[in-house]
């Protein structure tokens, strides 16, 4: 067991346990944390739910590291030797040796001296090293030795900053190190080459070993076996037997042979004989003969003595100098600043849409410019290039953008600067700023777009940033990338329960907290105050969301759903627009009739005050209010997605209208649609003033006429309404709605157009309603006097599948993933529908639990706990409790010994014998297999076949060279019931 | 332990399994009740290891080996050692011929098969090297001239217990060269009636006829090698050595050497059962007699080292 390594004799050992381990904050450490704060503060401001996520995994990871960088040291075994005299001024070297007992791999561990050196309090230099499962290593801890004597280096240190280097582990062992040192050689003096008699008695016969030559007297210090015994127990006195041998070549070096300085260059003078007779292998004696003027320190002579009884004792040679070994790593190096390139790249590259193409061209060139530097050698540029480079660049986004602030200018500015940064990064601190800025980078990423792909794209990049960051502190070799992207995937796995704690627990607060940029949110396209000819065709090109509906109850037939949106008044003849009906809705201009749905929307963001809801609606969100006209308008855009829940009527009649009202759902502009004004004339002719026939009529006419419904009608050019609706005949709802409007105003029947969505798409993965921008919709709606304003929907007369069976009935849409032309109806096209569906579902979850996670939300989801109210500071009791609760699992699951993976055979067997044991026949550890069931057999003859087959399987697979099942044998365990 | 046979695994009985259970039972007519020490026995020769045979005198040791040259049909030589034997009379000499002018070379009796050499621990520890050495080479090396010894080679030594006067003990390097120690001890109250009434033994050796070719002999050996041993097992025979190792009863714990001479005896063990791959039974099965001479204060403790040491 004890195998010692020359040089190391293990007279103590110590090991460091958990409750002498210390941790701190490194700066690096503290520096990110500030740069963490930053991020959770902007994710606050603009609140960003990626952006919560990521701070609160990165907090939550920060967090593990420190019990990962404890549990580094944990159980290391050290072991110290004894350190070889050396000279003064020269370094000493002590031996330790460092031993992994358990199972896993220790990595960038750095061991030092804790004694500073000299007056200049620099540290002893650190050895950096790292330790395999149950390997062993070692290692010379040096100082340098400041003067002669018996020379202190203090404690041991042993530290580590693995993983991230957020935080420093170390433990000290105060191991009671000393090594001897000597004078330090000098002085120009020769070395005298003395006869023996210049000594006096001492020196009449050369000592040596081999021939008996004579007794002398005693002499206190002399050895116990040279006492000549026999002659003690005769009573001659005590003498000692005196040896004589080949003492011819020894030289004396006599401390009165000295002739310059003070002690301690004499000492040195004397040291320096001693190493120069050493070197020509002679014996050399030291010789106090005559005792040196009492010296001032007792303490130099003494070193002296033993240095000399050293010398004489041994012929090793002190030790050389030797180069320093590896030391800390602090230079970025080849490997790391790939890594960090690619990281920063792979952030980068998103942006590419986003911010202009020369900024992305001038990281791409800086990162290319360090790449280059790491794989050819290319030199880095000199500082005072990098500075000018920066000018310029800052000066170049000045001029593009006006401004040093707002959204897209700070991330250009925070882009173009990490390249400057990657450029002139040479050490491993500028690595760990890049680092900070990379996931920076992360979060502006998500200011642009929070979907699920964004999100799964920076998961990524942030589990390669971690590597990155875990390649920062253990030395090259240790990990190979896939160890490296392994451990980091295993610690953020472990953040993200503490993650969801904190983004669950964590205070939402209302509101942002400073105001945020103009361009803080994207440009969104939907329905508008105005309806120009084309709108709402191109509105339905597009199949991007507009809002999702859950039902509480029974969704309403498709015929119903009229999602109602802008209500135009006014025309130029061209274009429609809403008026400004300010006066709000009162109770009383609606009567109620038929059954009300309730339902809840979320609502994505439009830029728009507006929200919409079924007609029509009587319970109305907080907040909003609502138009004489049926219009929810929000005091401020929405410019997040919203949630709110509305009451309608979808069977309700509006029954007031004012005088102004009616004058301007009556006026068209002068000298516009002559024909369409003729025709209505000649209706109103055969009709009268009864208005019911004059609808209907006008609905008879698109439906006798040959209209078509078409996403791409002809051009019109001058008079868009006469040209319709005699001519082209071909159109989209907008068309129908504004043909219908004109002509019914034309009759003298009070009209306006409502803009909207009609339909729906039912999405059975989450029992919820998706509205699209292409379900976008135009109708009218004409006062009928008693009846009130009643909804006509021109379009239904020439393509009813329109309102029955949605959009996608009446234009079947043709467009697959990727633009692709999917022939419609087809089962290709089924499932491509029935996919988006699935991932429709999944956004929705996305929306409501993640990104529109807020205050609301939260309440909701305690109260789901039973916490009906919980103030802020509840909520921070509760997220820091939950953290501490975690962080002690983890630290017990971390503490664990790693079970070593084990056969599934053996697994199966073992359930095997818990059965038997709970039958009451438990299997010793040590009891073979065969033996076991002989045992079985033996107390439960009833047994014998099942134990027999199973115990032949178990043996088949484990023991034997087969190619048996390990599914049959679990079946038959499953299977097999004892009693 | 070996009542119990396996249904499902066990391959079809090959003769030579079947031969050498027959061997087993054909032994055990004539050395009775010591069924489990014949088999350790065959499994040591199957194995190619020698064998010593450690007991008090009288209770069967010349007769085993006696029974086991003449069932394997080998050629056999007994040497009686003693105090003045020298190493010459075991391997050798070269005689001047006078009539060729030449020195001859007689082969002394370890030219032979089997050798039986009795009382190993009586001769000088000179005569035990020059026999030692030549087990574990298979060769003579004599006169600068080297002879290979007969294939297969076989030695069994039997010795009495170290406290008898007048003996030399084999020191642990050369215990180590015997893959097997097994002791034979009293015979059972049946087994000793029956012996008693029965005929004499010497005669019934005389009587026994040779069971196997020395080609199948060779061929067993070589199969025997072929015995899978699993990870599973080899998991086990280590944390077995590494028990030894850690333990300070048991001395300086078993030596590589130590744990293949284990594996090998399991394997020969597991042939003998009639398997192709070895379990953990096989490996308990040999343990104590390839183990127990190779530790310091064995046999108590090996015992406990099997209940103690679970099989992973």
């Amino acid at each position: 067991m004890d195998t010692s390594p020359a040089g190391l004799s293990p007279i103590e050992r110590a090991t460091l346990r958990f409750r002498r381990i210390y941790i701190l904050p490194t700066r690096q450490g503290i520096g990110f944390a500030v740069a963490l704060s930053v991020m959770l503060l902007g994710s606050i401001n603009y609140d960003n739910a990626l952006g919560y996520v990521l701070s609160f995994l990165l907090i939550a990871a920060a967090l593990i590291s420190m019990l990962h960088a404890v549990r580094n040291l944990a159980g290391i075994d050290l072991r110290w030797g004894e350190c070889e005299p050396v000279f003064a001024g020269d370094t000493a070297r002590f031996p330790l040796k460092v031993d992994n007992r358990g199972q896993r791999p220790r990595f960038g561990l750095l061991a030092r001296l804790a004694g500073r050196r000299g007056r200049s309090g620099e540290a002893n230099p650190p050895r950096r090293f790292h330790l395999d499962a149950g390997g062993l290593e070692r290692i010379e801890l040096a100082a340098v030795a400041p003067e002669r004597g018996w020379f202190s280096p203090g404690a041991i240190v042993v530290a580590t900053r693995f993983p991230f280097g957020f935080f420093r582990a170390w433990s000290r062992v105060d191991a009671g190190l000393r090594c001897l040192v000597y004078p330090r050689p000098a002085g120009e003096q020769a070395m005298p080459l003395h006869q023996p008699e210049a000594c006096g008695e001492h020196g009449s016969r050369g000592k040596g070993d081999d021939e008996f030559s004579g007794l002398r007297d005693y002499h206190p210090g002399d050895s116990a076996r040279r006492v000549h015994w026999k002659a003690v127990a005769r009573g001659q006195g005590v003498p000692v037997k005196v040896f004589s041998g080949a003492a011819s070549g020894s030289t004396w070096l006599r401390w009165q042979d000295v002739v310059a300085g003070d002690t301690e260059a004499r000492l040195s003078q004397m040291s320096r004989w001693v190493n120069e007779a050493q070197a020509q292998r002679r014996t050399c004696v030291t010789a106090w003969c005559c005792r040196a003027s009492r010296s001032p320190r007792t303490r130099a002579r003494r070193t002296v003595t033993a240095a000399s009884k050293r010398w004489l004792c041994s012929t090793a040679r002190p030790p050389a100098m030797r180069a320093h070994p590896e030391t800390r790593d602090w230079t970025l190096g080849r490997e790391r600043s790939l890594w960090l390139s690619i990281c920063l790249a792979l952030v980068v590259i998103p942006h590419a849409g986003r911010i202009p193409f020369w900024e992305l061209a001038c990281f791409a060139f800086l990162a290319g410019w360090r790449v280059a530097n790491a794989t050819r050698g290319v030199p880095l540029p000199p500082k005072w290039l990098v500075i000018a480079l920066s000018a310029v660049m800052l000066a170049a986004i000045y001029a593009a953008h006006g401004t040093f602030f707002g959204r897209d200018t700070g991330v250009v500015l925070l882009v173009v600067l990490t390249g400057m940064k990657l450029m002139e990064s040479r050490s491993l601190r500028d690595a760990y700023v890049l680092s900070a800025l990379g996931y920076f980078l992360v979060i502006t990423n998500f200011l642009y777009s929070q979907s699920i792909l964004t999100g799964i794209y920076m998961l990524a990049v942030v589990l390669l940033m971690t590597a990155t960051l875990i390649g920062f502190n253990v030395g090259s070799g240790e990990l190979d990338t896939r160890a490296r992207l392994r451990m980091a995937a295993a610690m953020l796995m472990q953040a993200a329960p503490i993650m969801l704690v904190l983004f669950f627990l964590f205070p939402r607060l209302p509101g942002p907290l400073w105001s945020l940029p103009r361009d803080a949110h994207g440009a969104m396209s939907g329905l508008s105050e105005r309806m120009s000819p084309g709108l709402i065709s191109r509105l339905s090109l597009s199949d991007a969301v507009a809002f999702r509906v859950t039902f509480r109850g029974e969704a309403p037939p498709p015929s119903q759903l009229y999602w109602r949106g802008p209500v135009m008044w006014h025309t130029d003849g061209r274009e429609w627009t809403s008026g400004n009906p300010t006066r709000s809705w009162r109770a009383q201009y609606v009567e109620l009739h038929g059954e009300p749905v309730d339902y809840t929307i979320t609502l994505e963001p439009h830029q728009q005050s507006r929200l919409f809801a079924l007609e029509v609606p009587t319970t109305i969100p907080r907040g909003a209010q609502m138009t004489q006209d049926f219009q929810l308008r929000t005091p401020k855009p929405v410019r997040t997605r919203q949630r709110y829940e509305v009451r309608s009527f979808p069977e309700a009649r509006l029954t007031r209208v004012s005088i102004d009202e009616q004058s301007a759902a009556l006026a068209l502009p002068a000298g516009v649609h002559p024909r369409a004004r003729a025709l209505a004339d000649s209706w109103r002719e055969a009709h009268g003033v009864d208005a019911g026939a004059l609808v209907s009529r006008a609905l008879a006419y698109f439906r006798e006429q040959p209209f078509v419904y078409t996403l791409t009608p002809p051009l019109l050019e001058n008079d868009t309404v006469d040209e319709f609706l005699f001519e082209t005949r071909s159109g989209f709802c907008e068309h129908y709605a504004s043909g219908f409007a004109v002509l019914m105003r034309a009759a003298g029947i009070p009209a306006r157009i409502v803009t909207g969505y009609q339909g729906g798409e039912l999405n059975p993965l989450g029992d919820y309603l998706i509205v699209r921008q292409r379900d976008a919709h135009a109708w009218v709606e004409v006062w009928l006097g008693e009846r009130g304003w009643v909804r006509v929907d021109p379009t239904g007369a020439v393509s009813p599948n329109r309102i029955e069976l949605g959009m996608d009935a009446a234009i079947p849409p043709t467009l697959g993933p990727a633009g692709l032309e999917l022939p419609s109806r087809g089962r290709l096209w089924q499932t491509w529908r029935r996919l988006r569906l699935g991932i429709d579902a999944v956004k929705t979850g996305w929306n409501e639990w993640v990104l529109g996670y807020g205050p609301r939300r939260q309440r909701q989801l305690l109260g789901m706990f039973g916490v009906d109210s919980a103030d802020v500071r509840g909520l921070v009791t509760g997220m820091l409790a939950g953290i501490g609760g975690l962080l002690a699992l983890l630290a017990l699951g971390l503490a664990r010994r790693r079970p070593a993976p084990v056969d599934p055979a053996l697994r199966i067997y073992r359930r095997f014998c818990r059965k038997l044991a709970r039958a009451g026949v438990a299997r010793r550890a040590s009891e073979g297999p065969l033996a076991f069931a002989a045992r079985v057999t033996a107390h439960r003859p009833q047994l014998r076949s099942a134990v027999e087959r199973i115990t032949g399987m178990y043996v088949a697979l484990r023991y034997a060279d087969s190619d048996a099942r390990v599914s049959e044998f679990r079946r038959a365990v499953r299977a097999f019931r004892p009693r | 332990m070996s009542a119990f046979r396996l249904p499902t695994t066990r391959p079809a009985a090959s003769p030579l399994g079947a031969k050498l259970s027959g061997i087993v039972a054909r032994a055990g007519d004539v050395i009775l009740g010591k069924d489990r020490e014949i088999r350790l026995a065959v499994t040591c020769l199957m194995a190619r290891g020698h064998l010593l045979i450690e007991d008090i005198p009288g209770v069967g040791k010349t007769t085993l080996a006696h029974v086991l040259a003449r069932i394997l049909g080998l050629s056999f030589q007994r040497v009686q050692f003693t105090s003045d034997l020298l190493p010459a009379d075991i391997l050798g000499i070269s005689v001047y011929d006078r009539r060729a002018g030449s020195f001859e070379f007689h082969p002394g009796p370890i030219f032979t098969n089997l050798v039986l050499a009795d009382e190993v621990n009586r001769a000088t520890p000179k005569t035990q090297s020059a026999l030692l050495e030549a087990m574990e080479e298979r060769q003579v090396s004599q006169d600068r001239v080297t002879r290979d010894l007969p294939d297969p080679f076989f030695v069994i030594a039997t010795q009495n217990p170290d406290h008898n006067v007048g003996t030399f003990p084999l020191p642990e390097s050369q215990l180590d060269r015997f893959l097997m120690r097994i002791t034979l001890g009293y015979p059972d109250a049946k087994s000793e009636r029956a012996l008693l009434t029965g005929c004499d033994r010497r005669e019934l050796v005389e009587a026994l006829e040779p069971a196997l070719e020395v080609a199948e002999l060779l061929d067993i050996q070589k199969q025997v090698q072929k015995v899978h041993v699993s990870d599973a097992l080899l998991d086990y025979l280590q944390d077995l050595i590494a028990a030894t190792r850690s333990e300070p009863d048991l001395g300086p714990g078993l030596s590589p050497r130590a744990g293949l001479a284990l594996l090998r005896c399991s394997q020969a063990w597991a042939f003998m059962e009639d398997r192709r791959h070895v379990l953990p039974e096989d490996v308990q099965a040999v343990l104590p007699s390839v183990v127990n001479h190779r530790l310091r204060q064995a046999t108590a403790s090996t015992d406990a080292l099997l209940r103690q040491v679970p099989i992973p």
